[in-house]
């Protein structure tokens, strides 16, 4: 299972997904002009995570905990979709027993956002740690 | 009795074929405008989600006419002492219509609450296409607005109509 990354753009947010550190991140602005296109490859990847977590468990191992971080600047809403599928995949996570905390970060001026992830986290059933953050 | 004058300025103007490009290129011309006035990130903001919205909506999902010069995409951006006014325009095909008005009107009949129903009840119900699609755009829009999304509908000839939306921003509230 290798890491996935992207850089980000004006139009679409950067990915971290780190494997070893277990740290996955995605950050900026995210209205890709192909949003299907752009956010497949992410499902994929947490899809592909899943089956190996399942594939490799070891029942006598504790298991550490991965850690995902929402660092969004905007959304759009044709992105909203596939951000809440994303969750709803992150919750199955912590179905199968892989512990899952999940981080919403906002500027400090920005209780959209903070409103936005609040919604997001209600829809799909799943808590939200927020994280207010002072951009520069 | 004199009437209170309202007196706009046009800070931004677009008419003609919108790329994707041209979006990008309109929302760091009107970040750069509104900071030149002193406008606070909340404002900019609520501005940027309406243009995207709102121009993403021409881009994906307008009924261009052929060899048309008249009816091509419109976009301005205008303020005042209170308001900050987009006007949004694209032709569209008149049996789309209806359903359009529906949505806009059901927007327009709902407070906050019921727009963050609606925003999740759209979300939750799969009916979103990977273009957005199924209104969310105009949920979202009407969200960040907190005013009324007005607009209107001029019939161009028996397939077409002009379609025309204005949001308002409030920018000076007390």
């Amino acid at each position: 299972m290798k890491s996935y990354s992207v850089n980000g753009t004006l139009v679409s947010p950067a990915v971290d997904f780190n494997i070893e550190t277990r740290v996955l991140e995605i950050s900026g602005y995210s209205r890709p002009e192909n949003v299907r296109d752009f956010y497949f490859p992410l499902i994929q990847w947490l899809d592909d995570l899943n089956v190996f977590l399942v594939n490799n468990r070891s029942l006598n191992v504790s298991i550490e905990p991965f850690t995902f971080k929402f660092k969004f600047i905007y959304f759009n809403s044709s992105s909203a979709k596939f951000i809440y599928d994303i969750i709803i995949m992150l919750n199955n996570f912590q179905k199968d027993g892989f512990p899952m905390k999940i981080y919403w970060y906002y500027d400090a001026d920005d209780d959209e956002l903070r409103e936005a992830g609040e919604e997001l986290s209600d829809m799909a059933n799943v808590p939200f740690f927020y994280v207010e953050s002072k951009r520069e | 009795m004199g009437e209170v004058e309202i007196v706009s300025e046009e800070l931004l103007r677009h008419f003609g074929p919108l790329s994707y490009e041209e979006i990008g290129f309109l929302l760091n011309k009107m970040a750069t405008l509104l900071d030149k006035r002193g406008m606070n990130i909340t404002i900019r903001k609520k501005v940027y989600a309406a243009m995207v919205e709102s121009l993403e909506n021409i881009y994906k999902h307008q009924d261009t006419i052929a060899d048309d010069k008249e009816y091509m995409p419109k976009f301005s951006l205008l303020i005042d002492s209170q308001n900050i006014s987009l006007f949004v325009s694209n032709s569209i095909l008149n049996h789309k219509v209806s359903l359009l008005k529906g949505k806009l009107d059901k927007v327009n009949s709902l407070d906050k609450d019921g727009l963050k129903d609606l925003y999740k009840n759209t979300i939750l119900s799969g009916n979103v296409s990977p273009k957005g699609g199924a209104g969310l755009g105009i949920i979202n829009i009407a969200k960040v607005s907190e005013n009324k999304v007005n607009y209107t509908f001029s019939a161009i000839n028996d397939r077409y109509s002009y379609f025309t939306l204005n949001v308002l921003i409030s920018h000076n509230i007390k």
